[in-house]
This record gives structure tokens, C-alpha cells and sequence, in this order.
């Protein structure tokens, strides 16, 4: 037997976790890591949600493959444009990404 | 007899509650480990872990489906990035106090308070730090004012949920099915055409794509 409540507070901490790295650091491929972490967290939040509601079961696993989907486009845009980037400039840190002076 | 039967009972919990050190760990060294190769391994090292959780919880296709889509797809596409962007020289540090910390070796890693960056990055980091551990605060004392369930539900039972999933996604998700794969497929078009074009070809973009730049086209699909 098992707490399906445990799984969300799991989620809650890895989603921190993530936002932890994706605030504390510059390199640009971690902050996609950490992104992914965060959606990571989220899909578990659902699946352990939708654990607690056997009417909606299967609805909640659905939301996590369509949130996998946009994980997986994501990184793969991202990943794009972090190798371009390297290409063009040499960097790959957000503080020294700044033509555009914000 | 009763012992093992209290054991088999409380091994899901077992199973989860390390699987959860495991995801939190391997999490906080993503954010953490000063080589970006490393961070990436402890990546899937996390993933795997959830994918345990998801089957523990019931969850076999959405286990077998982390396993696939993040462990053998996403992680592997970090990986070719970083190979293919050499950007394992690079730590969170610039370019030039990362030479020195290479040179410095084990007493660079042994002091990673002593940035050359001096203290702005520290507080910043601290104050990461702070930001989420508040996040999480608010989010679970939110949880504990709403009262989670404590109810238990058999570990990893029931059906298979393969055929529910594939009937829920073109019944009644029929919809956005459709739009995700609109999405991925833009996606997909959308990364090939950033990640081909070469530095300094705005002109020969212009001038219409010379074979070179075909070239660093299938260099581009890699990513």
C-alpha cells in the first residue's frame, strides 16, 4: 500500500529543487535541465493527483504525456538556440548574453 | 509470519521514500556539480527515479514512457548538445576565471566559496536559495491547510492502463492529441532550421543556400 500524498509533497520538493538551479545558475544548458526537472515535478503532481481520484485516473496521466510533448519541443528549441548562440558569440552565460541591455 | 507480512505491506512506502532521496539528490546536484557533463548524468538519474514513482504509483505506460521520451530521448539531445557545442570546458564560470579554476584543480573544488567572481554571485546563489525554499514552504503549508488525503491505494495494481490511455487520448483528448502533434512537429521543423544555419551566414542566406551550408545542415540535425 501506498500514500499517493507522499508523491506530491515528492513533487513539490523536486519542482523547488529546480527552480533552486534554474535561479542560481548561468550556464544556459543547466537552466534547461532544471526546467526539465520542474515539468518532471509536475507531471508527478498529476499522476499522484489522479492516484487520489480513481474517476480521474486516466485523465491525469493523459495531462502528463501532453505535458512530456511540449517538454520534449521545448528542450529541443532550446537546445537550438543555445547551440547557436555558442556558435555565434562563444558563450553560453546569461550575463554575458546581453546585446540587448535590458 | 505477521513481521513479514507488515514488511511486504510497508515496502511500496520503503520504495518510494528512497526512490524520493534519490530524485532529491540527484536534483540538487543538477543544480549543483560544477561540470555540466555531470550535471547532465545526474539528470537521468532523476528521471529514472521518477519513472520508478510513476510505476510505484500505478502508472505503468506514463513509466515506460519517462523512461523513452526523457532518459532515451531528451537527456541523450542534452548530451549531443553539449558534444557538439564543446561546452564541457564551460562551468558556471566565464571563460577565463574557468581556465584558472582548471589550473587550480582540487583546490578549486575544495573552496567553491572563493569565487573569482567575488561575492555577488554567492549572495545570489543564497538567495536562490531562499526563493525556493519559500516556494516550497507556501506551497506545502498550503497542502497542509487543504489536508491532503491519507489514503492508501495498492502499489503498482490494477490493469494495465496502455488501452484506457490510447481510447481517453483519441476519444475524448481528441483534440489536443491533434494540436501536440501540431506542436511537436513545428518544434521539430523550428529546431532543424536554428540549428543549421551557420555563423555568418546571413549573407549567403541572401544570396540563396550554397552546398556548404547543406553541410552544416546535417551537422545541425544532431541537436
Amino acid at each position: 500500500m501506498i500514500n499517493p500524498s507522499h508523491a506530491v509533497i515528492l513533487g513539490v520538493l523536486l519542482f523547488s529543487v529546480g527552480l533552486y538551479g534554474a535561479l542560481r545558475s548561468t550556464n544556459a544548458v543547466r537552466i534547461l535541465m532544471c526546467i526539465e526537472l520542474m515539468l518532471n515535478a509536475v507531471n508527478l503532481v498529476f499522476v499522484a493527483f489522479s492516484r487520489l481520484r480513481p474517476e480521474a485516473m486516466i485523465a491525469g496521466q493523459v495531462f502528463a504525456i501532453f505535458i512530456m510533448a511540449v517538454a520534449a519541443a521545448e528542450a529541443a528549441v532550446g537546445l537550438a538556440i543555445i547551440l547557436q548562440i555558442v556558435r555565434q558569440r562563444g558563450v553560453v552565460h546569461m550575463d554575458k548574453i546581453n546585446l540587448l541591455k535590458g | 509470519m505477521s513481521f513479514l507480512d507488515a514488511f511486504a505491506r510497508a515496502l511500496p512506502t520503503l520504495g518510494l521514500f528512497t526512490l524520493a532521496a534519490i530524485i532529491l539528490v540527484s536534483g540538487l546536484m543538477v543544480a549543483r556539480v560544477r561540470r555540466i557533463t555531470h550535471a547532465a548524468f545526474f539528470m537521468v538519474l532523476a528521471f529514472t527515479g521518477v519513472a520508478g514513482v510513476f510505476i510505484l504509483l500505478g502508472a505503468d505506460f506514463l513509466g515506460a514512457a519517462q523512461v523513452l521520451i526523457y532518459v532515451g530521448a531528451i537527456a541523450v539531445m542534452f548530451l549531443f548538445a553539449i558534444m557538439v557545442s564543446d561546452l564541457k570546458e564551460l562551468s558556471d564560470n566565464p571563460r577565463g576565471t574557468a581556465a584558472a579554476t582548471t589550473a587550480g584543480g582540487a583546490s578549486g573544488a575544495a573552496a567553491p566559496a572563493a569565487r573569482p567572481d567575488g561575492s555577488p554571485r554567492g549572495a545570489w546563489s543564497v538567495l536562490s536559495g531562499l526563493v525556493a525554499l519559500g516556494f516550497a514552504g507556501l506551497v506545502l503549508a498550503a497542502l497542509a491547510k487543504a489536508g491532503l488525503p491519507a489514503v492508501e491505494v495498492p502499489a503498482a495494481s490494477g490493469l494495465p492502463t496502455t488501452a484506457p490511455i490510447g481510447r481517453a487520448l483519441f476519444t475524448t483528448f481528441l483534440l489536443p492529441f491533434e494540436v501536440a502533434s501540431i506542436v511537436l512537429l513545428a518544434a521539430l521543423v523550428g529546431a532543424i532550421v536554428i540549428a543549421a544555419r551557420e555563423v555568418g551566414g546571413e549573407a549567403e542566406a541572401k544570396a540563396g543556400p550554397p552546398p556548404t551550408s547543406a553541410a552544416g545542415g546535417g551537422k545541425g540535425d544532431a541537436a
